[in-house]
């Protein structure tokens, strides 16, 4: 079994506790079944929520894209 | 106030019903940028050639895709880019705005204006790059496209459709024979695009002033990315020319497309591959030099009736070093394009203008492209000249001539003295065909050789004046009867004896 090492790039509104990074590390560590190293960033203009970047794919959950994607929907309707 | 209610509430309920979930991006992250050239890490499905968005409103083209990174660049000018930062997939392949709007502009190969004036509405999109016209949906070239300079228009004819190379060495007149055929296509309803790639601004400026002047701005498209552009624009350049070309062709129309020039957008490409650590060949060119240029002219076609019968007739513009048509890039396009006319320096320092070696240049359409008027008068043209260079190489020793040698070489001096003409003065088909039967018929034989062209277009006018009529039925016609021919000699006959009194 290779053992790969993916960078993750977890930002999210508010910093996180360590009970929260532990739940994250856990969901994307069953996805990849190899070993992360983890960086943590802070960006309030996300209002809320999480977004996550493994190298390839980025998980958006925010409550700013939310908003964006309210946004565009509302726009051409 | 019941409307703002329900407006209200409407929102209210499409808030409320809207699903959202975690959006999920294709992303990478910038680990290099420099040059004009990103390598990206991640952006796993991206597609070749696919338009790549970075933060900021910054766009890059997909080149090199590899096992763990990915090879693009820059299309838009970025100082702030930096290391770390995302890129994502748009899943568009890059497009130009191309339409009626795009008249009388000057944008960049992206498609933003250059002019000053109001950016493009954007109201119809193509593909800079896209297949060539297949063998099906073509037809034969058979209908002339006139540059109205009497050396090309007789010896070296064009036709709709074709691709006609222009060649010579730096400072021989190519840009001015482009420019010329540009501004001869005032109401031919013939769309002209001038790509101007690597170029200097103040050339492509002094073009754009030359066209305005004689108000040949309204049909033509300029594409413009200079010498201070990025490499990657530089490439791009041509293909946006010819996707907005191909807008007006599909549409049935008749286009000519002028890449000027082609030598710089090799130089262009070899600066983007060498920096994509793409394997270089010959010349430090990469291995797809020939394909750059072959997918590029294969788009000029004249299309089928079925499709509409538009076509683009391209001039590209190649510049040699010291002469030599044989080296790599020369010998590539020479193979791809259907003749060429060629420059010579000697010929152009010699006062010979335009400089065209009427020897070493063809037009592998020929006579197919031209009017019955034209071909008629100008099949002995290109045998006279070519006896009149032999033998012109005897008379320089000073040797006793015949008779017949001597009017050979007087009829040869004056036809070449006739075939020079002024930059920026294109003729109409009627006129060349006046001129060059004159010419031809040796009825010039008594006038002094430094004074040809100033009779010639005494004459012209001379007809214009009395016979107003003669020259528009001929371009109307494309023949010249035998009646025309006697009237032509009976003009001539009185415009001599008209001089004469004077």
């Amino acid at each position: 079994m290779k053992e790969r090492k993916i960078k993750l790039t977890v930002t999210s509104a508010r910093p996180l506790t360590e009970e929260q990074k532990e739940k994250v590390e856990a969901v994307f560590s069953k996805k990849y079944d190899c070993l992360l190293e983890a960086n943590y960033l802070v960006d309030d203009s996300l209002i809320g929520g999480l977004m996550v970047f493994d190298g390839a794919t980025i998980y958006d959950g925010t409550v700013k894209s939310k908003i964006n994607q309210i946004k565009e929907k509302l726009g051409n309707d | 106030m019941t409307d703002y209610a329900f407006l209200t509430d409407e929102l209210k309920r499409q808030v409320q019903s809207f699903e959202y979930g975690t959006q999920l991006k294709e992303a990478g992250r910038i680990v290099a940028c420099g040059d004009g050239v990103l390598t990206i890490e991640g952006l796993v499905g991206v597609k070749s050639g696919e338009l790549i968005y970075i933060t900021g409103g910054k766009y890059a083209l997909a080149m090199n895709l590899e096992e763990d990174s990915v090879g693009a660049i820059l299309l838009t000018n970025a100082r702030d880019l930096s290391e770390g930062d995302l890129a994502y997939c748009t899943g568009r392949i890059v497009s130009v705005p191309v339409g009626d709007e795009l008249l009388g502009r000057v944008v960049n190969p992206i498609g933003e204006v250059l002019d000053g004036g109001k950016p493009l509405k954007g109201e119809k999109f193509r593909r800079t790059e896209s297949p060539a016209p297949s063998i099906f949906d073509r037809s034969k070239v058979n209908e002339p496209l006139y540059t109205g300079i009497k050396a090309i228009d007789s010896m070296i004819p064009i036709g709709k459709g074709q691709r006609e190379l222009i060649i010579g060495d730096r400072q021989t007149g190519k840009t001015a024979i482009a420019v010329d055929a540009i501004l001869n296509q005032k109401g031919k309803d013939v769309i002209c695009v001038y790509v101007a790639i690597g170029q200097k601004i103040a050339a492509v400026n002094s073009v754009i002033q030359t066209l305005k002047k004689h108000d040949s701005l309204s049909y033509t498209v300029i594409v413009s990315s200079t010498a201070s552009e990025s490499a990657p624009l530089q490439y791009l350049a041509p293909y946006t020319g010819t996707a907005i070309a191909e807008e007006f062709m599909l549409q049935g129309k008749d286009v000519l497309i002028v890449y000027d020039d082609l030598s710089k957008h090799a130089v262009a490409y070899r600066a983007i591959s060498l920096l994509l650590k793409r394997p270089s060949g010959r010349e430090a060119y990469p291995g797809d030099i020939f394909y750059i240029h072959s997918r590029l002219l294969e788009r000029s076609a004249k299309l089928s009736k079925e499709l509409g019968g538009g076509s683009i007739t391209a001039l590209p513009i190649i510049e040699t070093l010291a002469g030599d048509i044989s080296a790599y890039i020369p010998t590539n396009v020479i193979s791809i394009t259907d003749g060429q006319i060629y420059l010579e320096s000697e010929l152009f320092h010699g006062g010979m203008r335009p400089a065209i070696n009427v020897g070493l240049s063809v037009s592998r359409v020929g006579g197919s492209a031209q009017c019955q008027a034209m071909k008629e008068v100008s099949a002995s043209v290109r045998l006279d000249l070519a006896h009149y260079r032999e033998m012109a190489q005897f008379s320089q020793f000073g040797a006793d001539l015949d008779v017949a040698t001597k009017q050979t070489l007087a009829k040869g001096a004056r036809l070449t003295e006739s075939m020079k003409q002024r930059q920026g003065c294109p003729k109409s088909m009627g006129i060349m065909v006046l001129e060059l039967y004159v010419a031809g018929k040796n009825f010039l034989s008594d006038v002094e050789l430094s004074s040809v062209n100033a009779v010639l277009s005494e004459f012209i006018s001379f007809v214009s004046e009395y016979y107003p009529y003669f020259i528009a039925g001929i371009e109307r016609k494309g023949k010249l009867s035998e009646e025309d021919k006697k009237s032509v000699e009976t003009y001539f006959a009185e415009f001599k004896r008209k001089r004469e009194t004077v």
